[in-house]
């Protein structure tokens, strides 16, 4: 059964053209160089001939000794190609050229040309000799304790590993999410079983990556993010982005796939082709998300999609409410230099001891705000998505160097900063939706030391979204005041 | 090889940054040939030689000619040298496109360029017949393509691949001094051939840092008879 076919929708997966595992057993009797290494550093991969540390005479070996299999990277079909690593179908995205190799032109994928370029006339190298499964008995060093709802959500998530079952898991923001998968992936790594960890946002793989690695100290693992320092890639637990995710091909047996709902997972297919290519065929998947999309909820609904529901977070506090405050014209005020007057006054009147995330809906607004409130004498920096700096200002901030951060939405989800306050900027801007904004409010009050914090929005006009924001929160609140939906 | 057929599969999106194309549409973009390769962001940011620049190299910000051309001038190598064109200065986004395009071999990006240097072609050097400064032969088969080939292919003339390159030379020049370059000897050969003797002879390559492949690659034309030499490149760094 394919676990993952009901979730793409119109889009059913076509027959692996990768090789499946043989079970072959021992490898027989040619001598085989670097037999572990090669077996560690290619299972689960489809690999350039580039990407193999070993010279082309080897690697020929191994082709012959039936041990990896070359795969023509794109194949052809009239005036259609299709990229066998990404997938990549759309015409717009390949390219081609006159090629050394001698047959004319060759077709090459665009899509996926910063992992090394496929082309027509390269093969792609498939592994499929006998597997390692190294098994990690009771991996996980944790003395961190669960709630009673967070033990619940656990303890289905390692049923669903056991069962190779789907299954979603609907928790507020702070609900402590990544600690109740602890226990799912101990058991599977116990098993001998490959893990995958995927995220959409870099920045969540960056902050993710120490948390697991110290939980799992035994087990190898590697993080994989777009200019990500060479990882290993025997590694049993992976962190990756979404996009990261087509290194791998049918190397997972367990896949937790973090904040599912988010841009840009959602709306490109060819990234959630990238994780179901990833998996095996049977492989558990279990989605994490605090604002699961209105087609996830009505196939919850209708029992099509098992899930769980952690209404409270893990400290057991209610979500902070979010405000809604006018800021008038904020866009003319920005393109004059200054602030909305109700946005420096609360600033100013706030307790600058904690630490403040400022929203803003673009990039262009980042620079502006920035200035205005070091004008004002506020330690303050900004980031957005192509800011090359991001990292150190995200740990400055987590530092406690920096009391105001400007940030665009790459922030929205996935970081925590411990008490921190929230505010909006133009909260009334389209790319506000509820789930942005609802992630968003639960950017505060994570800690239990300070569980409260504020949640403003600073609008010019009310739109739907912030209204269903606070209706979103409201039911959360009270369906955790009454437990036992 | 023409870059139509080069471009028979990226449409619809920014060869340069990979966007969906969005361009506006005004009466301006809808007679250019910019619409439907670059996204306007892209566009914007083209770091294009405009305003002045040296007249025989196109090093941008010099009203007369160069000191760097003064001193190839001096060396009195030049013989029948008549002059580079440029279409673009080297800055962080050029740097950035050349990476991709000639690092990562994403070889039609250049087809975003090919109305301009066609352009500079008639303007500047009608007539004249194409030659692309080759790779040698193990960076060919690790990069599977020359660019410079592709440069020349896209000025739809016919051109020669006239000039030779041996290997063993030291590694890429990207990646050396000025003074390194200067004095590296890249030992190109030009075997005589009709496309050659007594033509104007245009080479072609992507990158004018020091002028000394273009001019070595000049003498060994002219050496094969060339009538005169003169070079288009499409950055000037």
């Amino acid at each position: 059964m394919n676990m993952l076919s009901t979730w793409f929708t119109g889009c059913r997966r076509p027959a692996s053209p990768f090789p499946s595992f043989s079970s072959v057993s021992n490898p027989s009797t040619t001598i085989l160089p670097d037999y572990e290494q090669m077996q560690a550093h290619c299972s689960g991969r489809a690999l350039l001939a580039q990407e193999l540390p070993y010279a082309q005479k080897i690697i020929d070996t191994y082709v012959q000794a039936e041990m990896l299999q070359a795969v023509p990277a794109i194949t052809q079909q009239g005036s259609f190609s299709q990229c066998l690593r990404c997938s990549n179908k759309n015409p717009g995205l390949f390219g081609s050229h006159t090629c050394a190799c001698g047959s004319g032109r060759c077709v090459y994928c665009r899509e996926c040309l910063e992992m090394g370029r496929v082309s027509a006339c390269t093969p792609l190298y498939c592994w499929t000799g006998p597997e390692a499964a190294p098994v990690y008995s009771d991996p996980l060093v944790w003395s961190g304790r669960l709630s009673s709802e967070q033990e619940q959500a656990s303890r289905a998530a390692a049923n669903a590993g056991l069962l190779k079952q789907e299954l979603y898991i609907w928790a507020v923001c702070g609900a402590g999410k990544t600690e109740m998968m602890f226990q799912a992936v101990a058991e599977a790594l116990a098993r001998g079983e490959r893990v995958l960890w995927a995220t959409p946002r870099t920045d969540v793989v960056r902050e993710l990556y120490p948390r697991l690695a110290g939980v799992f100290p035994e087990v190898p693992a590697a993080s994989w993010y777009a200019g990500s320092p060479d990882a290993r890639p025997e590694a049993r637990l992976v962190l990756a982005t979404a996009h990261q995710a087509r290194r791998f091909k049918g190397a997972f047996d367990m896949a937790v796939i973090d904040e599912v709902d988010a841009f840009p997972y959602v709306f490109d297919p060819g990234l959630q082709q990238a994780v179901q290519e990833a998996c095996r065929p049977q492989a558990a998947v279990i989605y994490l998300s605090a604002t699961p999309g209105k087609h996830e909820q009505r196939r919850m609904k209708s029992g099509a999609l098992a899930y769980v529901r952690v209404p409270r977070r893990f400290h057991g506090q209610p979500l902070p409410m979010p405000a809604c405050r006018w800021a008038g014209n904020w866009r003319l005020q920005l393109t004059r230099g200054g602030l909305p007057h109700a946005l420096m006054q609360w600033c100013r009147s706030r307790d600058t001891a904690y630490p403040l995330f400022v929203f803003v809906p673009s990039v262009a607004a980042v620079r502006p705000v920035v200035e205005a409130l070091r004008a004002e004498g506020f330690r303050c920096d900004g980031v957005h998505a192509d800011d090359e700096k991001r990292e150190e200002k995200i740990t400055a901030f987590r530092k406690g160097d920096i009391d105001i951060l400007v940030t665009t939405t790459i922030l929205e989800r996935g970081v925590t900063i411990p008490k921190a306050d929230v505010a909006v900027l133009g909260a009334d801007d389209d790319i506000f939706t509820e789930s942005a904004l609802v992630q968003i409010a639960g950017r505060a009050g994570r800690n239990p030391e300070r569980p409260e914090g504020d949640v403003v929005f600073f609008h010019y006009g009310r739109t739907r979204a912030m209204q269903q924001t606070i209706r979103h929160i409201q039911t959360m609140n009270r369906e955790e005041a009454e437990p036992g939906e | 090889m023409n870059n139509d057929s080069l471009l028979s599969f990226a449409r619809g999106y920014c060869l340069s940054c990979q966007e969906r194309l969005q361009t506006s549409w005004t009466y301006n973009n809808l007679f250019t040939w910019r619409a439907g390769r670059l996204c306007d962001t892209c566009t914007v940011q083209l770091p294009v030689i405009s305003g002045p620049a040296c007249p025989e190299c196109s090093a941008p910000g010099h009203v007369d000619v160069c000191s760097d051309c003064l001193s190839w001038r001096q060396r009195a190598e030049t013989g029948r040298w008549m002059k580079n064109v440029s279409l673009f200065r080297y800055d962080d986004w050029m740097q950035a496109w050349t990476t991709r395009w000639k690092f990562r071999g994403d070889a039609v990006m250049a087809a975003a360029f090919d109305h301009d240097l066609r352009r500079a072609y008639r303007k500047h050097f009608p007539g004249f017949v194409p030659v692309p400064v080759p790779l040698t032969p193990a960076r060919m088969k690790e990069r599977r393509f020359n660019q410079a080939e592709v440069l020349a292919a896209s000025l739809k003339v016919p051109y020669a691949l006239a000039l030779e390159r041996p290997d063993g030379e030291s590694g890429k020049q990207s990646k050396q001094t000025k003074r390194e370059r200067l004095q590296t000897v890249r030992g190109f050969t030009a075997p005589a051939s009709d496309m050659i003797f007594g033509r104007n002879i245009l080479i072609i390559d992507d990158i004018y840092t020091t002028g000394a492949t273009v001019r070595e690659a000049a003498q060994v034309l002219e050496a094969a008879g060339a009538a005169s030499t003169a070079s288009l490149t499409l950055i000037r760094a």
